[in-house]
């Protein structure tokens, strides 16, 4: 990579204040991500994700949230800036798609007026331009009828519907970047398998560069170019999508693919849960629910990043210099997973 | 019933209190039963016996003519001590959790004490402070510590220094131009906001919880129809028909009550009807509906001990209205002139506003603290007894 | 069902509960003695004439002697063509009377009901945004404040206060100064903010409460994702869902405040509107007045809840006709 990445997240932390003390929901969080390319952020429920791409435009209620680092897009930090002039990136240079369809439109409103809202807000256009343009997008995302149903209210919108309207309100600014936070989970599956293919193709023909949250690996196979492990606020673990399906470094990562059957796991859960945000582990935030966990992962923080690959590093004391990563069993390369289903991403 | 929340009481104990209260007759029954008999006993006497112009209580010696209001007055107050107050000492772990719960809000603990003191001065002043009576040469006295010019006074009771008649600890917020001691006025004002309080509640809730729940067990058109009329009721405005009301037939305190009750119970059906419905969909509701109970014992032991807590707080932000409704009818000239409510004191005073004011600000500060401390309140427990409306401000 | 049949449905409905409200009252007329009949009575009595046949005479002058329901037909017809009689206090039409005094009426209700309806929800919503802080806390005080003190003893003690120690407005109402005039403006100020601090105490409630909730919804943060300022974001995204609820009590707390305050408020001020009207026609023993001005305030409640149904059905896009 020669050119500088599309957006580059650096030492990224996010702090809510509450009443039993801070809240620490990401914490000193580095990624990226390419024009035209795919990056997912995977982990459990509660393990930041979430937070991490709402800090990136900030869109993290402040107060009771702090968002500290740098978030560098097309070379500026949007940390840094001043509200208004982050105001004109949101929704036109990056748009986000939320999780839940059903709440993210106001039902106030028609979904044609919430859409021509976006372009409103940053281009002068007229009431017939913003109109035509939002019609143009809503059947794009393949809604039928889409100049009748520019009126309608979200509740006559079935669920995949609204989450289709949802993501021709993020495209009405034509994005350099679109974040989508697990806007499949509140879908069913068939539903959730044509959002993806849409995104896909949507991807494609507007060159934009994906930020895609997830917590089902299943999806991540079909869509990522890299991916980003984070556990607790942390990265554990990152890489290209067939390098980390492949060849999983960190133990995280190794339970997290074995809950998925389809990828050759077994279907169980991790035992044990998530640390308390307010009082994270002094090691690795991974080692009280770590097998392999031992003395080292206790104390001096989260370890550091090793390259194990290139492109792949992961963050855990067995890929020290002089330690044997063998200790945490065999590498699960072709324990079944074969790589047919992970290459579908890349079409 | 067994239940899974023990600190919820709404789930468990109204239940128990309800049971009791027809099956085995436990001591709230016997209790508001035993007080029931010889006010009812009375009643009779008072009415067959002796005739129209002798106080009831002649007999025993008191000069204390019980009336209607009275008798339902006292009823209605020994239902609330048998329901309401006695359970929090049968249940004192559940009494001390409420407590707690209800002690983080400081406006709504003081409006509770002040709310004790009206209650306290209502049950027991009329005994201890005498009726305020009539006496022309004692007009205008000032409360004490203020004093006013001689020459609005013809008697003044305590000092005259500087041509100012001083005020004395005998009147202590004053006397009104009739002389009739304005503390007094208030301390037996506060008999008759208790007793419009306590009894167009009761009224209020026996009529709307019946409506309600028939309304929501019976579906259909008995449904339709008691919830149309509901909306007729709610959108009659009540103090133009109590002025009707009153220019045709003139009316007393007990017909305030009467008709400024028959027309509050609206909101109160409404709210127990949607309640009886969503609790009716509840598992153990169903669990009993197969096991065979009846719709009335479903009701009563279920649905209405459920929508209690909420019934209460709907009532105590009623209370407040009604008061503010007599204050506003006696102002006006058109209350019960019989009785000594505030809205008479203030109305008493407004002539002489500008030189003993008095006689308006002390009773009108009395009722504007009771009926905030009654919205302070009724807010408090809101928050107390639906987690949600707290979850939601938060 | 349409939201055309709708509306025509629940009007229906209104019209059958303004006859049931009709009804009632001729009800409550015919179950009493008639104050005029009794008088005739007395009068033929202290003349030394049988009182029982002057009685009889009153009634039948008055139609009384009819039966019931031909009785029930004219004073139903008599309503609805607003042949409302004659206001022996007065020397004129009822109609007339209420009219009069609904001119004196609306100059100080159409200020504070705009007052209230702009403010209330502004107030609410902005005490949301700033939840938990002073400014919060002092509005919520206010509402507080405002809907615990009757508006009668309010507005006393505001008349003691700038009329009669400082004499900065006039203690009478004075009726010949213009409605668009400065003196006007002074005299009524009083009364109209007393009937705001009245009504919107609740007002800003139901915003504060109703907006808090709407805030923080998921839509906001879509909202904000799209580029849309703070500003704009309350303006369209929290108050117009805000609307929804507030106007379910919105209608209902200016009604209640008209209907019983505005009596209170008239007589206080000595501003001669409709309440004032109803008051003297109450003193005056005038039959066709009091019951005039009764069914008007009726009328107007009637109508009101009638519209707050609509507003509401208008308001909300998820409400289904069938529900309601």
């Amino acid at each position: 990579m020669t050119s500088p990445p599309l957006l580059e997240v650096e030492g990224l932390t996010t702090t809510f204040d509450t009443d039993g003390g801070t809240l620490t929901a990401v914490d000193g969080v580095d990624f990226s991500v390419d024009e035209g390319e795919t990056v997912c952020i995977v982990g459990e429920s509660g393990s930041g994700k979430t937070v991490a791409t709402e800090s990136i435009t900030r869109l993290v209620r402040e107060p009771p949230g702090r968002v500290a680092g740098t978030v560098r897009f097309k070379g500026r930090d949007l940390l840094a800036m001043p509200d208004d002039e982050l105001r004109e990136i949101r929704g036109d240079e990056i748009a986000h798609v939320f999780q839940n369809p059903q709440e993210s439109m106001n039902h106030c409103y028609t979904v044609g007026w919430q859409i021509a809202e976006a372009l409103r807000v940053h281009r002068d256009v007229s009431d017939d331009e913003a109109r035509a343009r939002a019609t143009d997008l809503l059947d794009r995302v393949g809604i039928a009828n889409a100049s009748a149903r520019f009126d309608d209210y979200p509740h006559e919108l079935s669920g995949g519907q609204k989450q289709r309207a949802m993501i021709a309100m993020a495209l009405v600014g034509d994005p350099d970047l679109l974040i989508a936070d697990e806007p499949t989970t509140a879908l069913d599956v068939t539903v959730q398998a044509q959002i993806l293919k849409l995104l896909d193709e949507l991807q494609a023909e507007f060159g934009m560069g994906v930020l895609f949250v997830t917590h089902d690996l299943g999806v991540v196979a079909q869509i990522a170019d890299r991916i980003v492990v984070m556990y607790a606020g942390k990265v554990m673990e990152r890489g290209g999508v067939l390098d980390v399906f492949d060849h999983p470094a960190h133990p995280y990562t190794r339970r997290l693919l074995d809950c998925v059957p389809e990828l050759g796991g077994d279907g169980g859960g991790i035992p044990g849960t998530l640390p308390d945000p307010r009082d994270p582990p002094d090691g690795c935030r991974f080692a009280p629910r770590c097998a392999h966990a031992e003395p080292a992962c206790r104390t001096d923080g989260q370890p550091e990043e090793i390259d194990v690959r290139p492109g792949q590093r992961v963050s855990c004391v067995h890929y020290r210099d002089g330690r044997d990563p063998s200790v945490l069993g065999e590498d699960p390369a072709g324990a079944g997973s074969d790589s047919n289903e992970v290459t579908s991403g890349d079409d | 019933m067994t239940t899974q929340e023990p600190d919820r009481f709404d789930r468990v104990d109204w239940d128990e209190i309800s049971r009791s209260r027809w099956f085995d007759p436990s001591i709230n029954g016997v209790g508001v039963l035993a007080t029931a008999i010889p006010l009812l006993l009375v009643a009779l006497y008072d009415w067959l016996v002796l005739d129209e112009r002798t106080p009831t209580l002649d007999p025993v010696g008191l000069g204390w003519d019980v009336g209607t209001v009275d008798y339902l007055f006292l009823f209605t107050l020994s239902l609330f001590a048998f329901y309401i107050v006695l359970p929090l000492f049968q249940h004192p772990r559940r009494t001390r959790y409420y407590w707690r719960e209800f002690r983080r809000n400081r406006p709504a603990v003081v409006s509770l004490g002040w709310l004790g003191v009206v209650f306290v001065g209502g049950i027991l002043g009329p005994f201890l402070v005498s009726a305020p009576e009539q006496s022309i040469l004692t007009g205008y006295q000032p409360p004490v510590f203020l004093s006013i010019d001689e020459s609005y006074v013809s008697t003044c009771v305590g000092d005259i220094v500087g041509g100012r008649c001083q005020g004395t600890w005998r009147h202590p917020l004053g006397t009104t131009a009739g002389g009739k001691d304005v503390f007094a006025g208030i301390v037996h004002g506060m008999t008759i906001s208790m007793q419009i309080g306590f009894i167009t509640t009761t009224i209020v809730a026996s009529i709307g919880i019946a409506v309600g729940t028939v309304s929501a067990y019976a579906g259909g058109w008995v449904d339709e129809v008691l919830m149309r009329f509901v909306d007729v009721v709610l959108s009659f405005p009540t103090l133009l028909m109590f002025l009707l009301v009153l220019y045709i037939y003139g009316a007393g305190l007990g017909m305030f009550i009467l008709v400024f009750s028959a027309f509050a119970w609206g909101g109160t059906a409404r709210y127990v009807r949607s309640k009886s419905l969503s609790i009716a969909e509840a598992e153990f509701i169903k669990a009993n509906r197969i096991s065979g109970a009846s719709t009335y014992r479903v009701v009563r032991r279920h649905v209405a001990p459920n929508a209690a807590s909420s019934i209460i707080t709907q009532l105590t932000l009623l209370i407040p209205g009604f008061l503010l409704a007599e204050a506003q009818l006696a102002f006006l000239g058109l209350g019960d002139s019989a009785i000594p409510s505030w809205g008479q004191l203030i109305s008493a005073g407004r002539s002489d506003l500008s030189f003993a004011p008095w006689i308006v600000l002390a009773p009108g500060m009395v009722l504007f603290l009771t009926i905030l401390a009654f919205n302070f309140l009724g807010d408090a427990l809101l928050d107390a007894l639906n987690p949600e409306a707290e979850a939601e401000n938060a | 069902m349409g939201f055309g049949r709708y509306v025509v449905a629940r009007t229906l409905w209104a019209a059958a509960v303004s006859l049931i409200i009709t009804t009632i009252t001729f009800l409550l007329l015919a179950a009493a003695p008639n104050p005029q009949v009794q008088e005739a009575a007395t009068q033929a009595a202290l003349q030394g004439g049988d009182p029982a046949e002057a009685a009889e005479r009153a009634r039948e002058l008055r139609g009384l002697d009819e039966p019931l329901y031909v009785r029930y037909a004219d004073f139903v017809r008599g309503v609805y063509t607003l042949d409302w009689g004659w206001a022996e206090s007065r020397s004129q039409p009822v109609t007339e009377a209420l009219a009069q005094g609904l001119y004196y009426t609306a100059q100080y209700s159409v200020p504070w009901t705009i007052l209230t309806v702009l403010i209330g929800p502004l107030v609410g919503v902005y005490s949301a945004a700033n939840m938990y802080s002073w400014k919060d806390h002092a509005a919520t005080g206010f509402a507080f404040f405002g809907y615990a003190i009757p508006n009668f003893f309010f507005g006393i003690i505001l008349l003691l206060i700038f009329g009669v120690w400082l004499e900065a407005i006039p203690i009478v109402y004075n009726t010949d100064v213009p409605v668009f005039s400065v003196r006007n403006a002074v005299q009524l100020a009083v009364p109209v903010f007393v009937l705001v601090t009245g009504s919107i105490g609740a007002i800003m409630r139901v915003s504060r409460n109703e907006s808090a909730e709407f805030q923080n919804a998921d839509f906001m943060k879509t909202a904000k994702a799209k580029g849309v300022s703070p500003l704009r974001a309350y303006a369209y995204h929290v108050m117009r869902p805000t609307l929804v609820p507030l106007s379910t009590t919105l209608v209902g707390q200016l009604l209640a405040l008209f209907l019983g305050s505005s009596l209170l408020v008239e007589v206080v001020f000595g501003i001669p509107g409709i309440g004032r009207v109803t008051y003297d026609a109450l003193i005056a023993q005038d039959t066709n007045l009091v019951l005039g001005s009764t069914l008007a305030f009726t009328f107007v409640a009637v109508v009101g809840n009638l519209l707050e149904d609509i507003v509401f059905t208008v308001l909300d896009p998820r409400i289904s006709y069938d529900d309601r």
